[in-house]
């Protein structure tokens, strides 16, 4: 009964993407003392957090069943529009300006120095891609949605591009690659580049690394191009293949999101 | 001549701007570089360093300098982690 009920407030959680514990009690008419035994069960879980300062404390989902954000819906439509201006980088100077802006944010909201690099590091080199595998390459849409929410000790990331993916980038490099999954493995684990003939092909194997020692830290990295999806809760381990799966949502371009709790 | 990286930036990303801070570095503080004198990269103030920034820029500055480029350790999980995954060695 008690896991019934828990489970119904994740799943309102999850649907309302940020509520108050106060509108949760009236929502399912239970004691506020019954409600926080449950939400400090799924904060301990990990499959919750908290944003704000008391009085207005927000519950919002840590880990998202299925990936259907703002970011993703507008990756993988059939038609192309404009991002909202808030998220959209048409150009690299754009996007310069708004990721340069990110460590210091994270450094005011409570993460240490060291975790700021990694982690800047990792949402600089993945947003970079979308424009260096894309440059005079755009299918329709040019730049990408790069959305960062940071609150006290908390990341949220959306990037997204509509571009050519992560297999037609690295055929250059590798034409027997058959499908997406197999780029996708081959794009986070060896050093290959689809802008042949320079030797690149870095950026990947540093962001997953990164991930990787960010062991005090919990949350979940997910980058898909196609249908295949890298998911993986921090910290990211080596074991990389069995984190790779097709999923039924698609897309042409690539996605990522990264979400931080500290 | 020791280089403070963090002259370029707090946040050091892509490619372009590895190059061109290269190349910028080449064309001031190292010309003229009396013979024989070593360049050493100091990287300790930098916040954030990947590895599309520093490829470049070490790429350009080896190419033109060779041995006499020399990166000094840092405490930053970022910079070591970027060198690493770069492979390059720090004195």
């Amino acid at each position: 009964m008690k896991t019934d009920t828990r489970d119904k407030i994740l799943a309102y959680i999850r649907e309302n993407k940020s509520t108050t514990a106060k509108g949760m009690a009236a929502f399912f008419i239970i004691s506020p003392q019954a409600l926080f035994k449950h939400l400090k069960i799924l904060l301990e879980s990990n499959l919750i957090g908290k944003t704000g300062a008391v009085p207005r404390v927000q519950y919002v989902p840590l880990f998202l069943e299925a990936v259907d954000t703002p970011a993703f819906r507008w990756a993988s439509a059939a038609s192309a529009v404009e991002p909202p201006p808030n998220w959209y980088c048409p150009t690299n100077d754009v996007w310069q300006g708004r990721l340069q802006r990110v460590a210091p944010s994270l450094l005011r909201s409570g993460f240490d120095t060291g975790a700021v690099g990694l982690i800047a590091g990792v949402i600089g080199e993945i947003s970079d891609n979308c424009f260096t595998h894309n440059i005079f390459a755009w299918p329709d849409i040019p730049g990408c949605w790069f959305e960062i929410e940071i609150a006290k000790k908390y990341l949220r990331c959306y990037i997204a591009d509509r571009g050519r993916g992560i297999l037609t980038s690295l055929r250059a490099a590798r034409p027997q690659l058959a499908t997406h999954t197999q780029a996708l493995l081959v794009a986070l684990t060896e050093r290959i580049s689809g802008r042949l003939p320079e030797a690149r092909g870095n950026g990947l194997k540093f962001v997953l690394a990164a991930l990787g020692q960010l062991a005090g830290d919990t949350g979940e990295f997910i980058i898909q191009s196609g249908p295949a999806r890298f998911r993986h809760q921090l910290p990211v381990s080596r074991a990389v293949s069995s984190h790779i799966s097709e999923t039924a949502a698609y897309l042409r371009g690539t996605y990522a999101e990264l979400l931080i709790k500290i | 001549m020791r280089i403070d990286i963090s002259k370029f930036g707090a946040t050091l990303v892509s490619r372009p701007l590895g190059r061109e801070a290269a190349l910028g570095l080449m064309a001031s503080a190292l010309k003229p570089l009396p013979e024989g004198e070593l360049i050493e990269l100091d990287f300790s103030k930098v916040l954030v360093l990947t590895p599309s920034w520093t490829d470049e820029f070490l790429q350009v500055l080896h190419a033109n300098y060779g041995q006499r480029i020399k990166i000094l350790p840092s405490d930053n999980p970022s910079v070591r982690l970027t060198l690493e995954t770069i492979g390059e060695p720090t004195e």
